[in-house]
């Protein structure tokens, strides 16, 4: 056995009573083995800083709040979330501007009111006209006014700018149900010179990303 | 876990001992008396954690060498380590101290050594010798000299048998006391037990 071995077992305890005795006389006259030991009682001396040094930093890390994480100011994240919010609010920008209620109703009420300015004046055409000009100012109850032209009147012509007019006051007064209901009375009668204008609204209204903004 | 169980599971070592440790040093009522007793030496926040940190340290050391006495209580027996720390920080302060304050610490202090400050020749030792070991040699010296079972220390180094394990730590130690024989310091310091 080297005195390595001999020394581990020493400090181990592991030797038996009598190689216990019989080391310590060793020990007493071998300088070898005395420098030996005390190297072996440095090592242990050694090992026991790094474990106060270890335990030192978990009782530390124990001090730490669990829940307060220093976060570190991450730019790519920063740039990638500012990219996303402007390509979000550009793309809200255009589609409110293309695909709102209040949108729908400019573009397709001033295609036709060129038509009406070229209409022949008669007495049904006039009060068409006057209604089609208190829609355009946001007179209210629209919808009652063109509703009861219908009603009243037996020109066809005047009775399909009317109800085209209806749809687009229902659309003004944000009722999609309603706009969409006239819209398909539209769209199903033969020959109605409103019918594509009507097909293209109506597409519009259903468009996927209207329900983004609405 | 109670008083007795807390000093056997640091005596046993292994992962009971960090338990028992978190358990003692997370006890806000104990920490809470030793803040209130070193307060009225002036120790507040900062030294507080330190000193009680290090009690906790000498604590640790003092039950797995069996030099902690239970003569007392576990939380009796912190209290005063915590006053002697601090007694012997303020001493290494003393400008900076109020003397009728340290002549108070003085006599409530008990003999016991402080093992907290470490000679500079030992320091510069651990750095020629422990500290250029590979971080496995350091954790399975460590995990032995902590009682840890071989083969716990087999399972948290992930190696494969026994017999290697025991073989690493043999390697590790005498590759330790190489080091430090080839680094000719030999530094004073005073023992417990052996001579």
């Amino acid at each position: 056995m080297d005195n390595f071995e001999k020394i581990e077992s020493y400090l181990m305890d592991e030797l038996s009573k009598e190689d216990r005795v019989k080391f310590e006389q060793e020990l007493k006259l071998d300088l070898q083995l005395q420098s030996d030991l005390e190297d072996h009682l440095l090592a242990r001396d050694l090992i026991e800083i790094d474990i106060a040094t270890n335990l030192k930093a978990k009782l530390q890390g124990l001090d730490q709040p669990k829940n307060t994480k220093v976060r570190k100011f991450n730019f790519k994240v920063w740039t990638i979330a500012a990219s996303l919010l402007i390509c979000i609010s550009s793309a809200w920008i255009y589609l409110d501007k293309n695909y709102s209620n209040e949108a729908l109703f400019d573009k397709n009420f001033l295609i036709i009111e060129n038509q009406v300015r070229g209409s022949q004046p008669s007495s049904p055409e006039e009060k068409l006209n006057l209604l089609i000009k208190d829609l355009e100012n946001g007179q209210v109850n629209s919808v009652g006014a063109f509703q009861k032209f219908i009603d009243e009147n037996e020109d066809v012509d005047n009775e399909q700018k009317a109800s085209w007019y209806l749809a687009l006051a229902y659309l003004k007064e944000n009722n999609i149900g309603k706009t969409k209901e006239v819209l398909q009375n539209i769209i199903s009668e033969k020959n109605n010179p409103f019918s594509n204008k009507a097909s293209i609204l109506l597409n519009d209204l259903n468009n996927v990303w209207r329900n983004v903004i609405n | 876990m109670i008083e007795t169980e807390i000093i056997s599971a640091i005596r046993a070592g292994g992962r009971i001992r960090d338990q028992a440790l978190e358990q003692i040093y997370t006890n806000a009522k104990v920490k809470n008396r030793a803040k209130a007793i070193l307060v009225k030496y002036n120790c507040f926040d900062t030294d507080f954690n330190d000193i009680y940190q290090d009690a906790i340290i000498l604590l640790d050391k003092n039950v797995r060498n069996g030099q902690f006495e239970s003569r007392g209580s576990l939380e009796a027996y912190l209290m005063s380590t915590c006053k002697l720390l601090w007694y012997n920080e303020l001493r290494r302060k003393k400008k900076f101290v109020d003397e009728e304050i340290l002549k108070n610490l003085e006599n409530t202090v008990t003999n016991e050594v402080d093992q907290t400050q470490y000679d500079e020749d030992l320091l510069k030792l651990l750095d020629l010798t422990l500290k250029k070991l590979d971080e496995r040699c350091r954790k399975v010296l460590e995990m032995w000299k902590l009682s840890y079972s071989m083969s716990e220390i087999m399972e948290t180094l992930g190696i494969t048998s026994l017999g290697m394990t025991r073989k690493l730590k043999f390697t590790c130690l005498n590759k330790l006391t190489d080091l430090i024989k080839c680094s000719g310091i030999k530094p004073i310091k005073k023992r417990h037990g052996q001579f």
